[in-house]
C-alpha cells in the first residue's frame, strides 16, 4: 500500500520531467531508498507492475531500487557504524550512545532513462 | 538517454505541505499517528471535552472507508471533516488541502488530524503540521519503537497510552523509553490511560503551550 503511493509519486514526477524534455518513452527508473523508510523492494516492483500498464509512457520500463543501510555516526568519536535495529545502540568503537544518522533516510529518484 | 534527476520521491507532497502550512496561518496543527486501536479517537474526545471551552478546536478524521470516528467526534460539538482515503493507508498533503478549505482552518486555535491507523507510512507524508504526535499503547508491545523507527524519530510528542494495562502485559517501560530516547532526544514522552482520564493533564498543557508559541511565532 505504502509502496504503491511511493511508486505513484515516482511515476508522476518522472512523467512531468520527461514530458518537459520531450521524452516519449521511459525505459528505466533508478531509485535510492534508505532502510529507515520501510519501502520493501519486492512490493515496490509489484506496485510498479500494477501501475504502469495504465500509463503508456512506462510500457516495458524497468524499476531499479537501491537500498541503503542505516549508518550512524558517533558523536563522541566520529566513527560510523550500521544500525540493524534501533535497540540499545552503542558505538562499537568507543561505547558512545549518542549518534547522528547520516544515511538510510533517502527516498530519491536518482535518474531515469528514456527516448 | 539518461536523465539525472536527483529529486525526492515525495517532493510533490512536500511542496503541497508547504502550501498547507501557510494556509494554516497561526493555527496549531497536530498530526496524530498510531496503530489502529491505540486510542487516537479516545484521546481526541478527551481533548475536546477538556479544552473546547478555552480553545477553538477543529478535527480532521482520516479513515480508510468509514465515517465511524467522525461520527464519534461529531457528538462533541466541534467542527469535524471526514476524509476517506479509499483504501490508502495514509493521509497526504493534497487530501488535507481539500479538507481544510472546507473547515476554515485559519479561524481555529488548534486543528487536530487523526491519521489513518498505521505506524509506517503516515510518518512519511508531511501534511504541513507543526507536530506529529506518535501514540503507542502498551498492549502493542515495547518493541514497536525499534520496529517502526521513523515515526518515533519524527514525532514532536510521544504518548504511551493504555498504561492501565501495564501489569497485564510484559511491556517494559524502561526499555521502551530507552529505545525512544535513542531515536528522539527531544520529544516529551507522556504516559497515560486516556480512556480512564489518567495522566492527560501534561498533554493538555503541552497543547496550550504550543498554541501560544505558535501565535507568538506568527506575530513575530
Ligand atoms: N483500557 C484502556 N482502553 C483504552 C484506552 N484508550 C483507548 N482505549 C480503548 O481502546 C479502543 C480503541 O480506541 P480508539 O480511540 O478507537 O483507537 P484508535 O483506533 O487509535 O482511534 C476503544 O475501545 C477505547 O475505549 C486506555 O487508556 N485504556
Ligand atoms: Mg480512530
Ligand atoms: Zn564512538
Ligand atoms: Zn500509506
Amino acid at each position: 500500500m505504502h509502496e504503491s503511493s511511493l511508486v505513484e509519486f515516482t511515476l508522476n514526477a518522472v512523467e512531468d520531467k520527461a514530458a518537459s524534455m520531450n521524452i516519449k518513452k521511459v525505459t528505466l527508473i533508478h531509485l535510492t531508498c534508505g532502510k529507515m523508510r520501510g519501502a520493501i523492494p519486492q512490493l515496490m516492483n509489484e506496485a510498479f507492475r500494477l501501475l504502469t500498464p495504465a500509463r503508456p509512457m512506462f510500457h516495458g520500463a524497468v524499476l531499479e531500487m537501491e537500498e541503503t543501510p542505516i549508518i550512524a555516526k558517533c558523536r563522541a568519536c566520529n566513527s560510523q557504524h550500521e544500525i540493524e535495529e534501533f535497540h540499545d545502540i552503542t558505538c562499537p568503537a568507543c561505547g558512545g550512545k549518542e549518534y547522528d544518522i547520516i544515511s538510510g533516510e533517502e527516498l530519491r529518484i536518482d535518474y531515469f532513462e528514456g527516448e | 538517454m539518461k536523465i539525472l534527476f536527483e529529486q525526492d520521491i515525495l517532493q510533490e507532497n512536500a511542496h503541497q505541505a508547504e502550501l498547507n502550512k501557510s494556509a494554516f496561518g497561526d493555527t496549531l496543527v497536530i498530526n496524530i499517528i498510531g496503530s489502529p486501536g491505540c486510542g487516537k479517537t479516545t484521546l481526541l474526545e478527551k481533548t475536546i471535552d477538556a479544552l473546547a471551552g478555552e480553545l477553538n478546536i477543529g478535527i480532521i478524521e482520516g479513515d480508510i472507508y468509514t465515517a465511524k470516528d467522525a461520527d464519534r467526534i461529531s457528538h462533541h460539538q466541534v467542527p469535524v471533516i471526514q476524509c476517506n482515503t479509499a483504501g490508502g493507508c495514509h493521509l497526504s498533503a493534497e487530501i488535507i488541502a481539500k479538507a481544510t478549505a472546507e473547515l476554515n482552518a485559519g479561524a481555529l486555535d488548534i486543528l487536530i488530524i487523526e491519521n489513518v491507523g498505521n505506524l509506517v507510512c503516515p510518518a512519511e507524508f508531511d501534511l504541513g503540521e507543526d507536530h506529529k504526535v506518535a501514540v503507542l499503547s502498551v498492549v502493542e508491545g515495547d518493541d514497536k519503537p525499534a520496529k517502526y523507527p521513523l515515526l518515533f524519530q519524527e514525532a514532536g510528542m510521544i504518548i504511551i497510552n493504555k498504561c492501565d494495562f501495564l501489569e497485564l502485559t510484559n511491556f517494559n517501560m524502561d526499555s521502551a523509553i530507552a529505545d525512544l530516547r535513542g531515536l528522539n532526544e527531544n520529544a516529551p514522552i507522556i504516559q497515560m490511560a486516556a480512556y480512564k482520564d489518567d495522566g492527560l493533564e501534561p498533554w493538555f498543557q503541552w497543547l496550550r503551550d504550543e498554541v501560544k508559541s505558535k501565535r507568538n511565532r506568527a506575530d513575530a
